[in-house]
Parts: C-alpha cells; structure tokens; sequence
C-alpha cells in the first residue's frame, strides 16, 4: 500500500504560508538549540528586516518558499541563530539579576524591571523555555507561568542570561555555531522551506 | 505510507564593497549538513516529518 500528499497540495500549501504575508528576519548572537517550541530568538540584535517572498520549485512544482535578504551588520558579532517573524518590531530584552534555581521557581528577577510592560501577560522566552510573565511585584520581580507553550521549564537558569519578550509569531528558526561578522558587512540570507 | 517532510534550509552569501558575492559555505558548512538542492553552497538546517 502506499500514500502520499501530492504535488498540487503541497504546492497548495507552500502558497498558503506565502500569503500569511510578510515575514522579517531577525538574527541573534545568543548560544542555545533551535526548538519547536521557541516564541523568540536567542539574544536578538538590530532590527529586524523585510525580504522578499516567492513561491519557487526544488523538486516538484511549487514546493519551495523562498525568503530572500540582505542584513547589514551593525556591530561586530557573531551570528549563532536567526528567524523569520510576522513582525517587524524589536522585543524588549533583558537580563536575569539572578538566576533561576528550580524549575518550579514562579518568579524571575530581571535586571532592570521597569523595561518591562506593566499590562499582562505576556510571553517571554529565557534559554530554551518560554515563560509567561502574569504579574508583577511594582519594583523588582516579575511572577512567570514556567514551560508554556509545550517547552520545558529548566531546572536551572543561570544569572545574566537573556529575557526575550515573545515580539511576533515566529514561522521558522535555526541556529549554527557561528557566522562572525564585521560592522557594515552585508550577508544576503535565502531561507528555503520546501515540503517534499 | 510515503512521509512528506519539510526541508528547511538557510543559505549565505557575503556581499562584498565592488558588489560581487562571496560565498559563506565555508564558513557555515561545517556546522550544517548539505543540501543537494538549491543552496549547495551551504546547509540543511533542520527536516521534520509531518
């Protein structure tokens, strides 16, 4: 016996993720692994960018979206992790003041409080888990739903790694060990998703 | 049952100051896998079964 999804519906689909309309590419310098269950990047930097969307054929037609790029590097950095997110804007990011010491721990303490919105929730992500923040103390901590979105809650979090704020949905991610950049270099980026 | 998978795959290239291109697959290749296909030159990232 034997199945398949065949050429037009992929197609079909691949057009489907073309028209959720423009996507941004963000980049980061943050260590960690690219999972499913990611909302942000790891330590993101400079502003997002548009691109350019086709629907393009790797093996059978239409099976490819295409998101092409140009990112200008502002600083000199190390790339280690990109996305594509529907939004343009840039997430608030922050440090954690002290680590987190268990996994059911339902309270981080971020370097500087007031950079976070007073309106809740919202979601964050710190290292690989993502948390939502529901409330906060006025001066200094912020109370956290631990593993949402289907991510573990660590047991562990040292101090001083970063807080992302979930800016966007993200549609896809990666990371790699590094891509080392100089102020003003230009690195044209094609991301492909195909479905075969 | 024939799987479908999606393949997703991220290609650099470095645009140099007199406008030519430089391929990045070197220094990206070591920490992907190949892709055979369109970007050659660097990596597939990550394949999920769907």
């Amino acid at each position: 016996m034997s199945g398949t999804i065949t050429s037009n519906t992929r197609a079909g689909l691949v057009s489907s993720l073309v028209n959720l309309g423009a996507q941004y590419l963000a980049v980061g310098v943050g260590s960690g692994t690219a999972s499913a269950t990611d909302l942000a990047l790891f330590s993101e930097v400079q502003t997002r960018i548009s691109g350019t969307l086709t629907q393009t054929t790797t093996t059978t037609s239409g099976d490819t979206y295409q998101w092409v790029g140009t990112v200008t590097s502002t600083a000199n950095q190390t790339l280690t992790n990109l996305g594509l997110f529907s939004s343009k804007g840039s997430p608030i990011q922050d440090t954690l003041s002290q680590q987190v010491s268990s996994n059911t721990q339902s309270f981080i303490v971020p370097v500087s409080y007031y950079t976070w919105p007073s309106s809740y929730p919202f979601n964050i992500q710190v290292s690989t888990e993502v948390m939502t923040v529901v409330s906060g103390n006025g001066s200094s901590t912020l109370y956290v739903q631990r593993g949402v979105n289907g991510s573990t809650a660590l047991s562990t979090i040292p101090a001083l790694t970063t807080i992302t704020q979930v800016t966007g949905t993200l549609l896809a991610k990666t990371n790699f060990t590094g891509l080392s950049l100089n102020s003003g270099d230009q690195v044209q980026f094609f991301i492909n998703i195909q479905l075969q | 049952m024939e799987p479908i998978s999606i393949k997703l795959t991220v290609c650099a290239k470095r645009v140099k100051e007199d406008g030519t291109i430089e391929d990045l697959g070197e220094l990206l290749s070591s920490h992907f896998q190949d892709n055979e296909e369109k970007c050659q030159e660097l990596s597939q990232v990550t394949q999920e079964q769907v």
